[in-house]
């Protein structure tokens, strides 16, 4: 919008607006027809066209042709004509009529005839009418200037809104209107203006007095045609009185002219009529125009005081306002503050009126403001929020709702703000933000209940924690909340709290959605005057659980206190025992009084003696300087009645910023003895190691092969010799079967009876010859002794073997034996020839004897008998030395067996006169396990000996045999020579025959006695006599009861 | 009639024993028939099938033991009594012999001829 001169408070009536724009353009098209008709009626002498002309004067053809180029002027710049180039030709138009205006006005005032339009014509027109034609009058020149100016500015406006245009559009009315009322009363002067003018027509005087009118209101709200259009009281007035103004008198000029004409009055009277009637029609409408304006200005007076009262009430009323109003103008200036405002601000009003609103503000705030007074010039009225700052420094926050206001003129004229201090409101705001913000976030339940038990707040912590929605816990009241077991002490409480006003650290539980119970713990305050309780609470459902661990752990670690078999105390750096077990005060023999009070060096006078008091204090240092600590020392019990060796093991830790030691102590006597004995053991142990060093070292190079092996014939080891023997290496061997190695070579019953005996069922050692064969399998024979070792429940545990390569042994023994198997052959043989010829000499077949040949051949037989024996014994010997005689006990029956002797040898007892007695009947019936053969020669023996050494006549002989200490033990007992005690330990010798032996008998050999020794000592018994040379002798003769011992051997005694 | 005599052949390598045994068995009514050694033994065994054999062990050429092995190889000779008759006293050839199955095992020198006939007699009765 264009005009901001104007103001826009004063509306326009755009109705009247286009009205004139019509009148204007339709005056421009007036003008124009006029200016054509006269040129027409020019050109073509139309008698009509003069006839209506023929009381005026015909405008002078130039001056039609300005009157048609004004019209066009106006017609061109209407307002509406918006291309540029019509409005320029419109500018144009009015250019050519202001240099005819011009150049006729220089005409006269030149004085010059100058026919311009003459001139002008002259280059157009025909002879004709030139005679005739006119000069334009002055006043159409001038009024022709006027217009043309006029038309050439008509769209310039100066900055105040003043129109050239307009005034110049006047001064051409004004001259038409004086030109009519030249007509009116008929006074040249106004019409012609100068004698040498023309009279101006006065339909040229009207048509001009009309286009002036249409030059005015080509921009009727624009410049003070404005007045005219406005809808106030002035454009109502204006619109009125204006046209009444120069409409009216020329019209009662007019009708007293021609009242005058027709003769109605007199000159003087029309004049005075006129006068009268001016006077009137003047003071009427002055009389109006005082009764509007006193209207207008009661009017304005009442709006002034209503106002003035508004503006008291208003200004009562603004002062009254909680807001504050202030107005500033366009530069910001204050020019009216209430004084809620300027209080609020610090000020009192007088204070700020004057000054530049930017004083309210800080730096920041003040851009805040200056871009809002951009937003007011532009007509903008958000409200916005700002901070202000008071005179006393302190900062308020406002909410500024401005108003901006423009002058008449449409021009920024200042802004009037309404402004509220919302500080407080803010804080508020602020703080309720805070508030709610602290009650969502706090991660503790925060709920507000009223003294009926519902909640009536509760805030996201709440719901959180016990899993409830919002509309669960706010339409239950909240002790079905509760835990059941808890409902009555927090209804209790909740009494409680009413009453005192507040509730500290009360614990109960809650039942959560998902059913789970915690614990919480409130705290509450009731406001009385809201009638509301705070409360909040906090889950101390871990620390209740951590309060029932610790509460366990402390049952545990009492426990492990108390029955720790041994001592426990913790000792405090700075002295005391905060803690100690019960063991402590039983040993010690202190009560649990005096341990609590006792001082470190207390403790150390009762528990430990002068010398090692320095000891316990060194420990507890290095337990305090790195940590830990041991010790074995003395410690005094049962009050210092006893002591003990004690080991402690020390620690340090921290507790709280103190430092404790805690010390178990346990009584280690019985180990100390232990270790003791353990140390003698020990030596006693390295020495039976030694021994078995020894021992081993032995059996290593000991010749025959010793071997050792478990119960499964395994073998764990086997010495040098065995290597050598076998020739497998020991490493070769051990875990592996000896049978596997190197036996094998006997038949399958040899080795069932060797396992037989050493296993199965007799445990017995074996002993024995076995062929085994070395690692390049040469076959070799050994002397094998294979003992079982029995454990404690009879069981084998391992078989000892020791075996003796005899392969030479034997070869040289077959050689003996085959020698002494032959020789003893060789010998029979002759002996054989000897007896049995002499037997067929005996025959009577052969022939009688003589007494004398039967001497001889006697003779002969007792020679070969007694070879014969010789042969036989030397043949047992050789035997019984080279152990081949087997010895097979069997169950024996030891009476008959001694009866059966005694039944052999009855007939030689008779022949030397003895008597043989055997006391059966008081002997106690007995099998034994013992070889009969063997047995029956040794009884044998000891029998013939009794009898040949019997003293002749009549000798007694008596055998008997009874139980002795687990032997069966016989006993021959004789009246014989005896033996001579120097003999006596010679008599079991080979060969052997003490010499009062020789003088009773020649023919004994000596091996009587030798063999019995070697049949019984070979059998596992005893031999052994008693002999007083001369007396007799008594022989005894011992087997186990347990048997005989069993021989293996291939050689029966030759009998 | 005259009575079949039971025939008896000694094997006997002493020139001397082995005359007296036959003297004293013929005189006690037996067909007598003698061999030095094992091999004349056996063609003799063969050739005249005695009723029973007296055995010597030591001989040369073939000794009793052989003689004694080849007999009972034979289907007669599996089956005739046998006394090995020896000076030998020697567990080993007992046990061997008596494997073989003779009915005796006699050291000569422990024997009268007398007691010797009886026992041959008293086995042929079985």
């Amino acid at each position: 919008m264009e005009g901001t001169k104007y103001s826009p408070y004063m509306p326009i009536d755009s109705r009247i607006v286009s009205s004139m724009k019509v009148f204007s353009e339709a005056s421009s098209i007036l003008i124009f027809v006029v200016g054509a008709l006269v040129l027409v009626s020019w050109n073509l002498k139309i008698a009509i066209l003069t006839s209506i002309f023929h009381n005026f004067s015909l405008m002078a053809p130039h001056s039609a042709l300005g009157a048609m180029f004004l019209g066009l002027a106006l017609w061109l710049q209407q307002e509406k004509r918006s291309k540029r180039w019509v409005r320029n030709l419109g500018r144009g138009c009015a250019l050519f009529v202001f240099i005819l205006g011009i150049i006729s006005f220089a005409g006269y005032v030149l004085g010059n005839n100058f026919f311009a339009g003459e001139l002008f014509f002259r280059l157009v027109a025909t002879s004709n009418w030139v005679v005739n034609l006119g000069k334009m009058s002055l006043g159409g020149a001038i009024v022709f200037i006027f217009f043309g100016l006029a038309l050439l500015f008509l769209d310039f406006e100066t900055k105040r809104g003043v129109r050239p245009a307009q005034v110049m559009a006047i001064m051409g009315g004004f001259i038409s209107l004086v030109a009519l009322v030249g007509y009116i009363h008929n006074v040249p002067s106004f019409v012609q203006g100068v004698a040498v003018s023309p009279a101006v027509p006065l339909y040229t005087v009207i048509v001009f007095f009309i286009f002036h009118l249409g030059i005015l209101f080509a921009h009727p709200d624009r410049g003070f045609t404005r007045v005219l259009v406005m809808r106030s009281f002035a454009g109502k007035m204006s619109r009125i009185f204006l046209p009444t103004m120069f409409i009216i008198p020329p019209i009662i000029g007019w009708l007293v002219e021609y009242g005058k004409y027709i003769g109605l009055y007199t000159l003087g009277f029309n004049v005075g009529l006129e006068t009268i009637l001016n006077i009137f029609t003047l003071s009427a409408v002055v009389t109006a125009g005082i009764g509007l304006l006193k209207k207008q200005e009661e009017y304005k007076t009442k709006v002034d005081v209503d106002l003035l009262r508004k503006e008291g009430r208003f200004h009562n009323l603004v002062d009254i306002m909680d807001e504050g109003i202030a107005v500033q103008d366009e530069k910001g200036i204050i020019s009216f503050i209430n004084n809620r405002g300027s209080a609020v601000l610090g000020y009192k009003p007088e204070e700020l009126i004057g000054k530049s609103a930017t004083i309210l503000f800080d730096e920041e705030n003040q851009k805040i403001y200056r871009e809002q007074m951009v937003k007011r010039r532009k007509g903008e009225r958000a409200s916005y929020e700002i901070v202000g700052l008071r005179k006393d420094g302190l900062k308020i926050n406002a909410i500024v709702s401005p108003t901006p206001l423009f002058d008449e003129k449409g021009d920024f004229a200042g802004s009037m703000a309404v402004f509220t201090d919302i500080t407080e409101r803010k804080k508020a705001e602020f703080e309720r933000e805070q508030f709610f913000n602290f009650f969502n976030l706090s991660s503790d339940i925060m709920v507000i209940a009223d003294p009926n038990g519902a909640f009536k707040k509760v805030n996201l912590a709440c719901l959180k924690i016990l899993g409830y929605s919002e509309a669960d816990l706010l339409t239950k009241p909240f002790i079905d909340f509760v835990y059941p077991e808890d409902k009555q002490a927090t209804l209790d409480e909740m009494a409680r709290q009413i009453k005192v006003g507040s509730s500290l650290n009360f614990e109960n539980r809650f039942i959560c959605k998902d059913g789970r119970v915690l614990w919480l713990s409130w705290i509450a305050t009731y406001d009385k005057d809201k009638g509301i309780t705070y409360a909040t609470a906090r889950d101390i459902t871990k620390q209740k659980q951590l309060v029932l661990e610790l509460k366990n752990e402390r049952v545990i670690s009492d426990a492990i206190m108390e029955t720790f078999p041994g001592t426990f105390a913790m000792i405090s750096q700075r002295g005391g025992t905060p803690r100690w077990n019960k063991n402590l005060e039983i040993v010690t023999g202190r009560t649990s009084e005096e341990i609590s009070t006792m001082s470190n060096e207390q403790a150390l006078e009762w528990f430990y003696t002068k010398e090692n008091r320095v000891k316990i204090i060194e420990a507890m240092e290095k337990t305090f300087r790195e940590g830990s600590a041991q010790l074995e020392v003395e410690h005094l019990l049962n009050r210092g009645r006893s002591h003990a060796i004690y080991f402690f093991n020390a620690a340090r830790i921290e507790l709280n910023k103190e430092l404790y030691i805690v010390v178990w102590g346990m009584d280690i006597s019985k180990i100390k003895k232990a270790e003791e004995d353990i140390k003698k053991e020990k030596e006693k142990v390295d020495l039976l190691a030694k021994d078995l060093e020894k021992f081993k070292l032995a059996v290593d190079n000991e010749s025959d092969h010793v071997m050792i092996t478990d119960k499964d014939g395994a073998i764990l080891y086997v010495n040098k010799a065995g290597e050598e023997i076998t020739g497998y290496m020991s490493a070769e061997v051990i875990g592996k079967n000896a049978g596997d190695l190197w036996g094998g070579n006997m038949s399958k019953e040899y080795y069932e009876k060797l396992w037989t005996v050493i296993d199965d069922i007799q445990k017995q050692p074996f002993v024995g010859e076995i062929i085994n064969h070395r690692k390049n399998g040469q076959p070799y024979t050994a002397e094998v002794r294979i003992a079982p070792v029995l454990d404690k429940n009879n069981q084998v545990q391992f078989f000892v073997g020791v075996e003796r390569d005899i392969t030479k042994l034997k070869e040289a023994e077959q050689m003996k034996t085959d020698f002494i198997s032959f020789a003893s052959h060789q010998l029979r043989t002759p002996l054989t020839a000897i007896k049995w010829n002499t037997e067929m000499l005996r025959d009577v077949k052969s022939g009688e004897l003589t007494v004398e040949q039967k001497r001889y051949l006697n003779e002969i037989e007792n020679g070969e008998k007694r070879m014969a024996d010789l042969i036989k014994s030397l043949l047992n010997i050789s035997r019984l030395e080279a152990q081949k005689i087997k010895i097979e006990p069997k169950p024996t029956d030891i009476a008959s067996l001694i009866s059966s002797v005694i039944s052999e040898v009855n007939s030689v007892a008779n022949a030397r006169n003895c008597a043989i007695i055997f006391n059966e009947s008081d002997q106690p019936a007995s099998l034994i396990d013992a070889d009969p053969v063997l047995l029956k020669q040794v009884i044998l023996n000891l029998l013939n000996n009794a009898i040949h050494y019997s003293k002749s006549r009549k000798c007694k002989i008596e055998i008997g045999f009874k139980e002795v200490e687990g032997h069966c033990q016989i006993d021959v007992k004789d009246e014989g020579i005896g033996i001579p005690s120097k003999d006596q330990d010679k008599v079991f010798s080979k060969f052997f025959r003490a010499d009062n032996a020789v003088k009773v008998s020649t023919e004994g050999i000596g091996l009587g006695l030798y063999i019995v020794k070697l049949i019984i000592e070979t059998g596992g018994g005893k031999v052994w006599f008693e002999s007083t040379e001369g007396k007799g002798s008594v022989f005894h003769v011992a087997i186990p009861t347990s048997g005989m011992k069993r021989v293996v051997g291939d050689k029966e005694l030759s009998i | 009639m005259p009575k079949v005599l039971d025939k008896v052949l000694i094997v006997e390598d002493e020139q001397a024993l082995l005359a007296v045994l036959a003297k004293k068995f013929t005189i006690e009514k037996f067909k007598v028939f003698e061999a030095p050694n094992g091999q004349i033994g056996l063609e003799q065994a063969f050739q005249h099938h005695p009723d029973i054999i007296l055995l010597d062990i030591l001989m040369p050429i073939m000794d009793g033991m052989t003689m004694l092995n080849k007999l009972r190889q034979d289907p007669w000779g599996k089956s005739v009594p046998i006394i090995m008759l020896t000076n030998l006293s020697d567990e080993k050839k007992e046990a061997e012999a008596a494997k073989e199955g003779c009915y005796d095992y006699f050291i000569k020198s422990d024997w009268n001829i007398d007691d010797l006939v009886k026992k041959v007699k008293s086995k042929l009765k079985q």
